[in-house]
């Protein structure tokens, strides 16, 4: 197994490098850079656009600027007579465009861990700026993940005992149903019924992942989660909704292959009850299947969030990969594009892992 | 009247009166109402250091934590003396207009105790220096051009030297700022420090009227009332500028009480306004920003150059094949129905303009009116421009024309941004409009990065921009617009490339005029206005109009159309109570 998750591990880096040429490639090549809207100034000069353009990288070439990202541009320009200013350069300029020297590369690269600064947030540094949004993403994710894989499979196996039964019949229709609204549009028709002030149902908040502030302590901070709840429900229940769906049925065709199994023949003749029959020896066995399903619900949240973070206000990472996207934010841009990359990666392991510990028949050795 | 009941009497009117003024009292403690919610449609701020803001986002709060340079009085609209919040008490002009000599006050202080002085703009100057490394916000490194020198030869006093003699010099030298000099000082070393300075997000040393609480990206900043603010008493118990997705859920956060106040979306004017006249809400309607203008592209889209070489000599831009030729545009102009764009885009509240000289500017030029709706007039022109129908299918060909093909149609690329809805309909009324005179615009609403892309490399057709003005106006920024000195490819906003050396005479004069006397520079600018008019460069469309509402529970609401933050210029007085 260990040999397994190795082996998989070395097989991912050429998959997340490859991830990285494309999307930065494709980033790139998008019209309108990200100096146009940072330099629209009545008052901007030439050469203070130049003065820009240099200095957020975008001046030279593709492939240098994909080597900065990767690899720095500390071994591009740098400074041998300790005065300050660059003595030698490789791939780069060594001055500006009117000849002035210009001081040595300090980027180290995201190989060594520096993800550099953002374009559009007053040089921030990237890794802060994704990172302290994670909690956000993942409170919401995992929540959604929790909701459409528990309703998923209750609804499935319910389903599949009640099968042609008005049970299993209403949850089909719902199924295509939720399957096939978009989430956005899902979004608003709840936001106007349950938080709409002009509805009569209006029992939500509209947005956001805490209140703007505690009425009886103005400086008080963000609750915890369980004084929040109310929050999250709307955003959570959209994004769980397609999971929901494709749990639900997928779930209901495994149970019924099963139902004809030999050991569910065998659990019958002994005895047992209905229930103990469905759930115990039933649908552990079907839930088997469904186990390969975690590893792309993790990368299909992280997708969908993106839209209903925007949406909802939540103070998630899709919510900056949406803003980095408009800004043309290439360094946000790719470290959201790296992070997903890798949580898709970990997700079809984790998937893997569990499809073994679930089933012992399965070996990767 | 007997004792008992004198003394019932007076025990009445004593208690009447307690409860009369305690309220009274609450109110005019710091701190004693409900904060402030204002909506932040953008990003997240990107810095609280007023040297590196180049974003709106940022600089809402930034207006609030440090205090302005020189301050604006909101009864006229203008730069004032000793304006509250503001660091500069009185100021005197050199003679040859180069010098500016500011008096500071001594009562202002940063929130650790420390004096506001000279140091602390002085702090500004020496840090926008290119030698420093700092990256210096966009909208300030043009001082660099205007100013010669700052220097602060005591605590209280600033003296600003102009690179030329300058109108507009008080302008410049107000737009300097006032940073806590000995904090920065420390907490960064050496200018540059302060790039990629975490430090730039938790501002701890203010001076506004209100101190930073906390930032939460994604979601809001949070203010506190700055119980030292030697102007008046802040209210509100603090500020929150909440993030909010859309405008369809800003609006309906402020119907459910969640916001204090907002800009009406222009989808929904129509509904607030009913709002207001019910008295649901109040409400303030302005027309000082939201103009729409349309900029033709004159000179050859295939070849952009500067408008002047090194030597500063004039360089020929070539033509661009349908709008090198005025007729076309004037032509143009005379068959855009300002009527029909008014019912469909401004929902009737929108006003006409002939150049971008509002009517409550002081250089507004009365009587020069926009072009009236004459589509037989535009036709006239177009025929005589030698653009003909010759095979009626609707779409002019050139037959004769000046800069095109012969055979060409008149056809050509009209661009605004993507996301505004109410630009996006006024590109198709236009579009329906000029097709009835034969003029076949392609009109496209494109992504902002491409849209100013295009628009700044001079290689468009012609492009809708909305545009908001700057405060306090004075007719040289906008109009230096069109002068050659503005043609840059990449960077200038004569994009256009649009050039009249009358045009550039009276611009020089307007702003070097010894004196600075407004009458005889209000007529140069009424030239200037003539000719751009009649040359039509852009076609100024016309300005919408907006509504800002606010809760009916905000006590102190005084909106002023001449106040610099028209319906926000006094919300630290606003008293909201608890609900």
């Amino acid at each position: 197994m260990i040999k397994y998750l190795l082996r998989r591990l070395i097989q991912a880096i050429p998959i997340v490098f490859g991830v990285t040429v494309i999307s930065y490639g494709l980033m790139a090549i998008t019209p309108g850079g990200p100096v146009g809207a940072l330099a629209f100034n009545s008052n901007l000069r030439a050469a203070d656009r130049e003065r820009l353009e240099q200095r957020l990288g975008v001046n030279d070439p593709l492939p240098v600027q994909y080597l900065r990202w990767l690899l720095g541009d500390d071994w591009m320009r740098w400074d041998t007579n300790d005065d300050g200013l660059a003595d030698q350069a490789f791939l780069i300029s060594l001055t500006d465009s009117e000849g002035n020297p210009l001081p040595p590369g300090d980027r180290e690269g995201v190989l060594r861990g520096d993800f550099g600064t953002s374009f559009s947030q007053s040089g921030r540094a990237v890794l802060p700026y994704v990172t302290e949004r994670i909690p956000a993403s993942l409170e919401l994710s995992i929540s959604a993940l929790i909701v459409g894989l528990v309703t998923g499979i209750v609804i499935g196996i319910l389903a599949a005992v009640n099968q042609n039964g008005w049970f299993d019949q209403i949850t089909r229709v719902l199924a295509v149903v939720f399957d096939a609204v978009p989430g956005f549009f899902l979004a608003l028709l709840l936001l106007l019924i349950f938080a709409s002030p002009r509805s009569p149902l209006s029992i939500l908040p509209m947005a956001d992942r805490c209140p703007p502030y505690d009425p009886m302590d103005f400086e008080a901070t963000c609750p915890p989660i369980h004084e929040r709840l109310d929050h999250l429900l709307l955003p959570t229940l959209v994004l769980a909704t397609g999971g929901i769906s494709t749990y639900s049925r997928y779930m209901r065709t495994t149970m019924l292959d099963v139902v004809s199994q030999d050991y569910m023949r065998t659990a019958r003749s002994k005895g047992l009850s209905n229930r103990v029959v469905w759930f115990k020896h039933g649908a552990r066995n079907a839930l088997i299947p469904v186990a390969t399903f975690l590893g792309p619900a993790i990368a299909g949240i992280w997708g969908g969030a993106v839209i209903i973070e925007t949406i909802f206000n939540w103070p998630g990472v899709g919510l900056v990969a949406t803003r980095a996207l408009g800004a043309r934010d290439y360094p946000v841009v790719m470290a959201v594009t790296l992070f997903g990359a890798v949580s898709t990666i970990i997700g079809y392991l984790l998937s893997d892992i569990l499809y073994a510990v679930i089933d012992p028949r399965i070996r990767f050795d | 009247m007997n004792k008992l009941s004198r003394i019932v009497m007076v025990g009445l009117c004593l208690a009447l009166f307690a409860a009369l003024s305690i309220p009274v009292a609450a109110q005019e403690e710091s701190g004693s109402g409900q904060p402030l919610i204002l909506p932040n449609f953008g990003a997240d701020p990107a810095t609280f250091n007023p040297i590196l803001s180049n974003d709106g986002t940022s600089n809402a709060i930034i207006t609030r934590l440090f205090p302005a340079f020189v301050g604006i009085d909101p009864d006229s609209g203008y730069f004032a003396p000793g304006a509250n919040g503001a660091l500069v008490l009185d100021w005197e002009v050199s003679p040859d207009n180069l010098v500016y000599t500011f008096t500071l006050r001594d009562d202002l202080f940063w929130s650790d105790g420390v004096p506001v002085t000279s140091a602390d703009v002085k702090y500004f100057w020496d840090a926008m220096q290119p030698e420093t490394g700092v990256n210096v916000s966009g909208s300030f490194t043009t001082l660099l051009d205007l100013i010669a020198s700052v220097e602060a030869p005591d605590p209280t006093t600033v003296v600003v030297t102009l690179a030329n003699p300058d109108c507009n010099g008080l302008d410049s030298a107000a737009t300097l700022q006032v940073v806590p000099a000995h904090y920065y000082t420390q907490i960064f070393p050496e200018f540059a420090d302060m790039n990629d300075s975490e430090e730039n997000l938790n501002p701890q040393v203010t001076a506004g009227t209100f101190t930073f609480l906390d930032f939460r990206p994604g979601e809001q900043v949070r203010l506190r009332a700055n119980p030292n603010y030697p102007d008046g008493t802040v209210i509100p118990v603090g500020f929150i500028y909440k993030n909010v997705a859309d405008q369809t859920v800003q609006s309906e956060q402020f119907l459910a009480g969640q916001l204090t106040t907002m800009g009406v979306p222009t989808a929904r004017l129509s509904e607030f306004f009913e709002y207001v006249d019910n008295g649901d809400y109040f409400g303030h309607p302005s027309t000082r920003a939201n103009m729409r203008f349309l900029g033709f592209n004159i000179g050859d889209p295939n070849n952009p150059q500067p408008g002047l070489d090194e030597e500063g000599n004039v360089i020929e831009q070539g033509f661009h094949p349908i709008f090198g030729d005025v007729r076309v545009r004037q032509a143009l102009n005379y068959a855009m129905d300002f009527e029909g764009i008014n019912a469909g885009v401004f929902g009737g509240t929108g006003i006409q303009m002939a150049t971008h000289s509002r009517p409550d500017d002081w250089a507004y030029p009365e009587g020069i009116e926009p072009y009236p709706f004459d589509q037989e007039q535009a036709i006239a022109l177009l025929e005589e421009a030698g653009w003909t129908d010759s095979d009626g299918d609707g779409v002019r060909e050139c037959n004769g024309c000046l800069y095109a093909e012969e055979g060409a149609l008149l056809e050509f690329d009209l661009n605004t941004n993507a996301g505004n809805t109410s630009q996006e309909a006024l590109g198709v009324v236009l579009q329906d409009q000029w097709a009835q005179v034969g003029a076949r615009a392609n009109f496209q609403a494109i992504d902002f990065n491409v849209l100013v892309d295009n628009f700044t490399a001079q290689t468009f057709d012609a492009i809708m921009i909305f545009w908001g003005f700057g405060f306090p106006f004075d007719p040289d920024g906008v109009t230096a617009t069109f002068s050659v000195t503005s043609d840059l490819p990449g960077s200038g906003f004569n994009t256009g490339s649009y050039y009249n050396e009358r045009v550039e005479e009276l611009l020089n004069e307007a702003r070097t005029l010894p004196g600075c006397d407004r009458e005889v520079r209000r007529e140069m600018y009424r030239e200037v206005y003539e000719i751009l008019r009649e040359e039509t460069p852009w076609i100024w469309i016309g300005i919408g109009q907006t509504l800002t509402v606010t809760q009916p529970n905000v006590e102190g609401w005084d909106p002023k159309p001449t106040a610099a933050n028209e319906a926000l210029w006094n919300e630290e007085t606003w008293f909201i109570p608890a609900p």
